[in-house]
């Protein structure tokens, strides 16, 4: 591989981590949907289970108004899944992530 | 054995474009469709499949590239003008920089957040411990997804491209790597 090429990929790598918001997660296209921000259930899940998030997801799920935050939270070597109603607020699930 | 024909990729390049296509595409769908599958052993299987079949594109992106550098592509006729090369070249770079950064993004995902990453029943040594990666996590994370989705665009138009130059513009673009 020449030089061009390897420029190429540093091009590559450099332009997706420039485009890469920090608050890029799945589901960010229902946003405009939501009622909650996901600043708002955030904080609101990581009342609910203190520690770091690890992973976020705005889904269409049963249960609560149909549109949900789900959030991976971090803590004592456990991860939760705790979803958040997106046009409520209110705390739908509090479970051990049974993904991992 | 010639690695590359005159006309036509060799069967070693072949083999490995069309296996890593299936192996991306299982990888792409376990993870696509894993919400599908009630949790619980089942949908552990089927992520484990992402897991799976993304640590093999790595290893084999690695004979790939290596195989690439020391086996030219073959000519495409009619040739293409310099623009179109200049076009292709760029996508199969970012085609193959994706295959090799997707997977090891992948595997710091995992280990960022204090999973182990097991490989068919091998656990792979830690490049990133709990510790140090949990406050990269989600960032870590972000950029896999996103990434992956880079990688389903950029197959979705490799394909759609490879079609054009068969149909439309009748050159031996895809006949090359036709089984």
């Amino acid at each position: 591989m020449n030089i061009k090429n390897i420029a190429m990929i540093g091009l590559l790598i450099a332009a997706a981590m420039a485009s890469l918001n920090a608050q890029a997660y799945s589901g960010s296209e229902y946003e405009k949907d939501a009622k909650i921000t996901l600043q708002n259930a955030r904080d609101i899940a990581l009342k609910t289970y203190p520690g770091t998030v690890v992973d976020q997801e705005l889904e269409h799920k049963l249960g609560g108004s149909g549109l949900r935050y789900s959030f991976d939270i971090r803590a004592h070597h456990v991860t939760h899944e705790v979803g958040i109603d997106a046009q409520t607020g209110a705390v739908l699930a509090n479970n051990r992530d049974s993904d991992e | 054995m010639t690695a590359t024909r005159t006309m036509g990729y060799g069967m070693i390049a072949k083999l490995l474009h069309w296996s890593m296509a299936v192996l991306i595409l299982i990888s792409l769908c376990a993870i696509e469709f894993k919400d599908f599958f009630p949790k619980g052993a089942l949908r552990h299987a089927v992520v484990a499949w992402h897991f799976q079949m993304g640590l093999c594109v790595l290893i084999l992106i690695g004979v790939r590239i290596t195989w690439r550098i020391k086996n030219p592509a073959p000519p495409i006729f009619p040739s293409l003008s310099k623009m179109q090369s200049l076009a292709a070249t760029t996508a199969h770079v970012a085609l193959y920089a994706l295959m090799l950064i997707l997977p090891i993004l992948g595997v710091l995902t995992r280990q960022s957040r204090g999973n182990d990453v097991d490989f068919f029943g091998h656990v792979l040594p830690a490049i990133l411990d709990e510790d140090s990666g949990l406050p990269y996590a989600l960032k870590i994370k972000s950029l896999h997804t996103y990434l992956g989705d880079v990688l389903m665009w950029l197959i979705a138009v490799h394909m759609l491209i490879a079609i054009f130059h068969h149909m439309v513009r009748r050159d031996n673009t895809l006949s090359r790597m036709l089984p």
